[in-house]
Parts: C-alpha cells; structure tokens; sequence
C-alpha cells in the first residue's frame, strides 16, 4: 500500500522519520512504538523501514516476530532467533558472490544459528555415581566403567510451541556478531524493526519476552525499533518505559482533524460513492482509529452495493457503525459498562483498576492524550443504559 | 442490548465474493439458533456457488495454534470455514490474538461460532476483532431477512436492471447459459430455485 501511494506518511507529523533517523544515528539506541490497536503502528515502522532503505549505511531488518514464532509462552531467544535468520539471509544474499573470509563466516555461523532457531541433538556424557551399581547398563552404554553418553533434544527458539527454559544468549551473541562484522566492513551499521510485540497485552508478558534479548543486541550494537502495548504507559508499568531511549506514542486522529478525511478519500477509487456528510460521518465513529475508518467505509460501501444502490447512503453508514459497535460490545460486563458510562459523563477514567485498563487496551476507551480518554463512538452508539445492562 | 445483523448465507457469500478471492478477509458467522455446526453444510455450498471455489471446513478441535497456523498456510489461499472453537478456553484465544499474523493469508477465513464462542473472542482476542472489524453475521435461513415485499421489490430491480424476467432467467439456467454475474445467483436464490445455481 506504501508502494501504490494508498498510505499518507505524514499522517503522525513525521513520526517513522524520527524513529529511523535516531536508529540510525544511534547504533545500539532502542525506541518503543505505543499506541492502542489498529492505530497505525505497523504503517509507520514500514515507513521507517523504507526511509533507512533509501540510506546508504543502513541495514534495516524488519520482523514480524508474531507470524514467526509463538509469543504466546515464556521464550526468552525467541527475538534473536528472528533477528539472527533474518541477518544470516540478508548476509548470505549480500556475499554469495563473494569468496574468502565472508563465505567461510557464513558457513559457520549457518549451523548455529540454525540450532538455534529449530533445535538440535546433543550427546552428554552421564557419571555414574559414586554409590555401587545396582542397574543393569543402558541400551546407549559405551561400555565406559565410570558413566555412558546419552543424546538429548534441546529445543529451538523459533519452534512452536515454546517451551519455557533459559540459554545462555551470550552463545548465539557471538554468532550474530560475525556477521555484523562483515556488514560494519561495508560502513553499515543494522536497524531491526520488531513488529507485533504490542499483542502481548500485559505488560509482564512483554517484558518477559524482550528483556534479555534486548539486552544482547544492545550489546551488538544493533539498533531497535518496536512496537509495544499500551499498557506500558500506565500505573507500574510507567518504569518499563524508562529503560528505552525514547517510547513514541502513537494517538489516534482527531475526528475533527482534515487529514483523516484525505486517509479515506486516498482508499476510495470513485469519490462520488460518498458524499462529504458521509466521509464526515464515518470519520466521526471511527473515534480516529486508523483501522476502524477503513472497516466502516469498506463495511458501508459493501452495505450499500448488496442493496444496489449507486452511492453510500445514510443507513449504510449507520448500519456499518452498529455492527462495529455491537464487536466493541460484546464481552462486557455490567462493571465495565459502568466505568464507560462513567467516563461518558464524568471524563473520568479509573486506569488503577485492571478492568478499566483492560478498556483502554481493547481499544473500547481511545486515549488522544494522557488525560484525555473517550469511549469509541461507534460503541457509544449502542452502549446500553446500565439498568439494561445489569437485566442481561 | 445491540445485536449483530442476520443476513442470509447467499449475502454474506456475496459479500466474500466482493472482496475478491485474494482479499486477506476475515468473517465471523453465528450459527442460526438451535442449528449449531449443522448449518455450516448449506452455508458451504452458498459460498462455493458465489466464489466457485470449494471452500475447506475445518474442525481445529484440540488445535494447538501451531496446527492451526500450518493448516491455514498450506494452501493458503482458499477460502476456510473454522469449526471447533466452542469449547476453547480464554488463554487459547488469547494465543489466536497474539498470533494474528501468523494466521493471515491471501484466502478468506470465516469463524463459524456460537454466540458464546463471540463473546469469548471479544473478551480475550481484541486484535482479532479489530481485524475482523464489523464483519460478523448471525447467519439467518435462506432469505430470511427480507420480507415477502422486500423480496419482490429486489426481483423488480434485477428485472429492471438486466431487462429479462424471472422465466427466462429459470430457463437460462437451466439450459447453463446464464451469465455468470453474481446477480445471477441471488436472482435464483430469490425465487427458491438455489438448486439451479
């Protein structure tokens, strides 16, 4: 969609460009993308991306760790194991053609990083005790008077599903650091983009799964950018923040705001399908989340082409809105209702309280600032009276 | 309290087929009351008469969500109907949430769920609903939505529009020379004669 100019790049000023120009600048920096879901997150690291692509001395790896590998559990090496395949093709493709030292490095290092990723088979040798034998000697006994060798599987990073155990990182650290070396020969420094560390919700989760990784490729040098839930921001969380450079945070659009009106008019191929009430409309219950706004219009311009009519009409964007609204809806209890009303009439929001952080994370209250929350209009719209509620 | 739209399998099989076959989307459908999984045959046969393409129905009864990531991407471009999620705990969807990513793929996929089986989505998966977005349906039975006047009032449209009434669209197809629009079908579907499509 960057490509085919459906995106507008300065839709949040120009946020990838700060995000890449201090990767860049920077080596070993690490910066967090916050912001509540649909908000435009993975656009502006693909921006960014894309700007340290067209820089010479700049290789910029981009993974979407969540389609890789199960973040779901504990895996401590799971983002190295990412980041090391993703290094290991970009170096082979780079010195393929190449002869020497940079073949034999990639070579060697392939099989390391391989283990690490899928796993692989290790032989161990077993003592016996010190205590008399009472056991006959095992199938794989070598015959050895003091102990016998047995193989054992040790798991890869990558290979769902993850089991929880610790490695010492420091191994797979000096794998990648000879590749890294051949690219610093080139005068390039690397930038790995991590997207979709942000669908780990809970911030203990999120942080279980970057400290110790990150730490290393801090140690690399290697420049991060992530994505990261906004959670983060809030109650005992707020001290994760402080062992990044920078946490950026994304906030939705202003409905008011004309650009998010140029977002829609860029996606729609005949402007005529909607009138200028209507974009106005939309714009107004998409609350400003970038992908809602998509969903309405394509929800209601699909509403309105079943019916047969030659344009988007009234009811097709009312109808659109309920059914987002009735999504956001669904699955709350009378508690969480309460608070959204509070929030509606008071402006207040109690973010102590989990349920009413949980609002905020599932995207049912939109934060434009940090003191400054709403509920999402399309879910306002259906919200029902808590009398109602309660009687469900 | 707000309830989801009921559309008949037909419009929501022409929904997909507007989309495109390629279009990376995402469905839930409840199943009709009392109906259960015994509704997704008819529904199957709706969809693979508007894409003419067979969809897969898929049971991920104790899936882990490695095995539903492998089955989805292998192939991943036909359209899958997902069964089997009625009995999942909230921590399995919280794992389908987190693994998004790895579940998408260029052919449509349809979550064919209870009305609880919703509720726990919306409550553990919230980045799965919001790349669903407004795309869920109670699936109603055959044309149930429109009144017997609706139904006509359509059928006057596709008259008007096509300038042919309802005999010589039953001839057409029978004879298998009727366009392949997907107006076509709902035309058929309209006037009872599906088993012509």
């Amino acid at each position: 969609m960057i490509r085919a100019g459906l995106v507008i790049d300065e839709l949040h000023g120009s946020l990838y460009r700060h995000l890449a120009v201090r990767a860049d600048l920077e080596p070993g920096s690490q910066q967090l993308l916050v912001g509540g879901i649909g908000s435009g997150k993975t656009t502006e690291l693909l921006l960014a991306e894309s700007w340290l692509r067209s820089q010479e001395g700049a290789v910029s790896l981009y993974i979407d760790i969540t389609a890789e590998t199960d973040l779901s559990g504990f895996n401590e090496g799971a983002l190295l194991a990412g980041f090391g395949r993703h290094l290991y093709r970009y170096v082979l493709s780079k010195f393929s053609a190449d002869a020497g030292v940079q073949q034999t490095t990639v070579k060697e290092t392939k099989q390391a990083i391989q283990e690490f990723c899928y796993g692989k088979t290790e032989t161990e040798w077993v003592p016996y005790p010190d205590e008399p034998q009472d056991w006959e000697p095992e199938a794989e006994d070598f015959s050895d008077s003091d102990g016998y060798y047995r193989t054992r599987e040790v798991p890869g990073k990558l290979k769902p599903p993850i089991p929880a155990i610790r490695r010492d990182l420091q191994s797979i650290g000096q794998t990648l650091s000879r590749l890294l070396a051949l690219i610093r020969e080139q005068k390039s420094d690397v930038v790995v983009i991590f997207d979709g560390l942000d669908r780990l919700l809970v911030p203990e989760k999120f942080v279980a799964a970057i400290y110790q990784d990150f730490r290393v490729l801090r140690g690399l040098k290697v420049s991060v950018l992530a994505t990261a839930p906004i959670s983060i921001l809030y109650g005992a969380a707020q001290q994760i923040s402080e062992q990044f450079e920078r946490v950026h945070h994304i906030a939705p659009v202003p409905a008011a705001e004309p650009l998010l009106q140029t977002v829609l008019r860029r996606r729609c191929s005949d402007l005529s399908l909607l009138s200028e009430a209507n974009v106005a409309r939309l714009c107004t219950y998409s609350g400003g989340v970038l992908r809602d706004l998509i969903t309405l219009s394509r929800d209601a311009g699909e509403e309105a082409y079943v019916a047969g009519a030659n344009e988007v009409r009234d009811q097709d964007v009312e109808y659109s809105a309920k059914q987002l609204g009735t999504a956001y809806l669904r699955g709350l209890g009378p508690e969480q209702i309460a608070a959204l009303w509070t929030l509606a009439n008071t402006r207040s929001l109690n973010l102590k309280l989990p349920a009413v952080l949980e609002l905020l994370v599932t995207r049912r209250v939109i934060e434009y600032s940090t003191t400054d929350f709403r509920v999402h209009p399309a879910l306002m719209a259906v919200l029902p009276q808590q009398e109602e509620a309660k009687s469900q | 309290m707000a309830d989801f739209a009921q559309k008949p399998a037909y419009e929501i099989a022409r929904r997909l087929e507007v989309r495109g076959q390629q279009s990376y989307s995402w469905f839930i459908l409840i199943a009709p009351p009392g109906e259960g999984e015994a509704g997704v045959e008819p529904f199957a046969e709706e969809l693979e008469a508007f894409l003419g393409r067979e969809p897969r129905v898929l049971d991920i009864t104790g899936f882990l969500v490695d095995d539903l990531r492998s089955k989805l991407q292998d192939p991943p471009d036909d359209p899958v109907i997902l069964l089997g999620f009625n009995e999942r705990s909230g921590e399995f969807w919280s794992s389908i949430d987190v693994n998004r990513s790895g579940l998408e793929r260029s052919g449509g996929i349809i979550f064919w769920l209870s009305a609880k089986g919703v509720s726990e989505l919306c409550t553990y998966a919230p980045n799965v609903r919001s790349f669903v977005g407004g795309s869920i349906f109670v699936v109603g039975r055959e044309g149930s939505e429109m009144s017997p006047e609706e139904r006509r009032g359509r059928l006057r449209d596709l008259a008007a529009y096509f300038r042919m009434n309802d005999d010589e669209v039953i001839r057409l197809a029978e004879a298998r020379k009727l366009p392949a629009e997907p107006e076509f079908v709902e035309w058929l579907v309209l006037l009872g004669r599906g088993d012509l499509v």
